[in-house]
């Protein structure tokens, strides 16, 4: 989907409402980075315990206290304000990149930031925040919540911040034959190509696995998902009904 | 419990005393908050919990670090590493 991947550097939007899966893939961006491309990472939370996360992260066989034992990964809880870079430029992440040296970090989320910042300060301390990132060659993850949990979305977010990341992946609940399920999509990559279908994900014991384009439907992304025949089938449906000798 | 005991004395005197706030730490090494943010993740204020936390940077199992006119609480990851380590 991604033509090989996120590019270094990127800050990356994944973007979907309450239990679309945002925390299993942040955690698996950095398990995935870890394990194979030796990677270190941090993980912020603000809202999130670690020991929680570390019992989450066990279900899918990820070992995060032994990763941060090895000095790989840093799971790190703090309050959204404290994540504001000080007029002297220094961070509260100074410490765990000083320990680990990261090239990947995930922040759960921005959304619990805007509330700290307010609409008004938060593009300008999202920016602010992004461009440390880059300066201190972290890969970024950056979730939000959308609010609506299916339906049409009108905005990514609400603080107008699709501009200031490089990448935005959408997560989201399709209703298709009355059962739930979820669908991802790349709506943006800067300076690459990406694939522009919506495809299907399921949670699985191992993490997130993406499968095929959701086919056969439409309107999925407006909430008023539509099957559709295939139109060679329907040609051939329309052939053979005029084909057919009157009796 | 989802982690490993700390096997020497020190470290089972800490998570055997009335230490809740040792236990949080060791059960969650990676928060960096002030007082008044820990005191939010267990329902308390940050004046309530300041003279234990004290404590526990007097001890050597927290670090307090200033950063933005903040007092920063983390823990002493090489003090957490000899607690937990098993003989």
């Amino acid at each position: 989907m991604l033509m090989g991947g996120f590019l270094e550097k990127d800050a990356v939007m994944l973007a979907g409402s309450a239990g679309a899966g945002k925390t299993t893939i942040a955690l698996q961006y950095l398990v995935s980075g870890i394990q194979e491309s030796n990677e270190p990472g941090i993980y912020v939370s603000f809202e999130q315990l670690p020991d929680q996360i570390y019992r989450d992260a066990k279900n899918f066989g990820w070992d995060l206290r032994k990763m941060e034992e090895e000095n790989k990964l840093r799971i790190i809880c703090t309050s959204p304000d404290l994540l504001f870079t000080t007029e002297s430029g220094e961070s509260i992440l100074d410490f765990p990149i000083k320990d680990i040296h990261p090239r990947r970090i995930a922040i759960d989320s921005l959304s619990h930031l805007s509330m700290f910042a307010g609409e008004k300060n938060m593009r300008l301390e999202t920016y602010r925040l992004i461009s440390w990132l880059k300066m201190n060659n972290l890969s970024s993850l950056l979730l939000w919540e959308t609010s609506n949990i299916s339906g049409q979305v009108s905005s990514i977010t609400d603080a107008g911040l699709s501009f200031l990341v490089d990448t935005i992946v959408l997560l989201k609940f399709v209703e298709i034959d009355s059962a739930i399920r979820k669908g991802l999509v790349v709506i943006k990559m800067r300076g690459s190509d990406h694939d522009k279908k919506l495809r299907e994900y399921e949670i699985t014991s191992k993490g997130v696995v993406v499968s095929a384009p959701f086919s056969n439907y439409e309107g999925l992304m407006s909430g008023n998902a539509r099957r559709v025949a295939k139109l060679d089938q329907a040609t051939q449906n329309f052939a053979e009904a005029f084909s057919r000798k009157k009796r | 419990m989802n982690f490993a005991l700390p096997a020497s004395s020190e470290g089972a005197a800490l998570l055997c005393s009335d230490s809740d706030l040792a236990r949080f730490f060791i059960r969650n090494p990676g928060i960096i908050d002030t007082a008044e943010g820990v005191g939010r993740r267990l329902g308390l204020s940050g004046p309530a919990i300041l003279s234990e936390l004290e404590e526990l940077v007097h001890i050597g199992l927290l670090a307090k670090k200033e950063l933005g006119g903040h007092e920063l609480f983390l823990i002493n990851r090489a003090k957490l590493g000899r607690l937990t380590r098993t003989e």
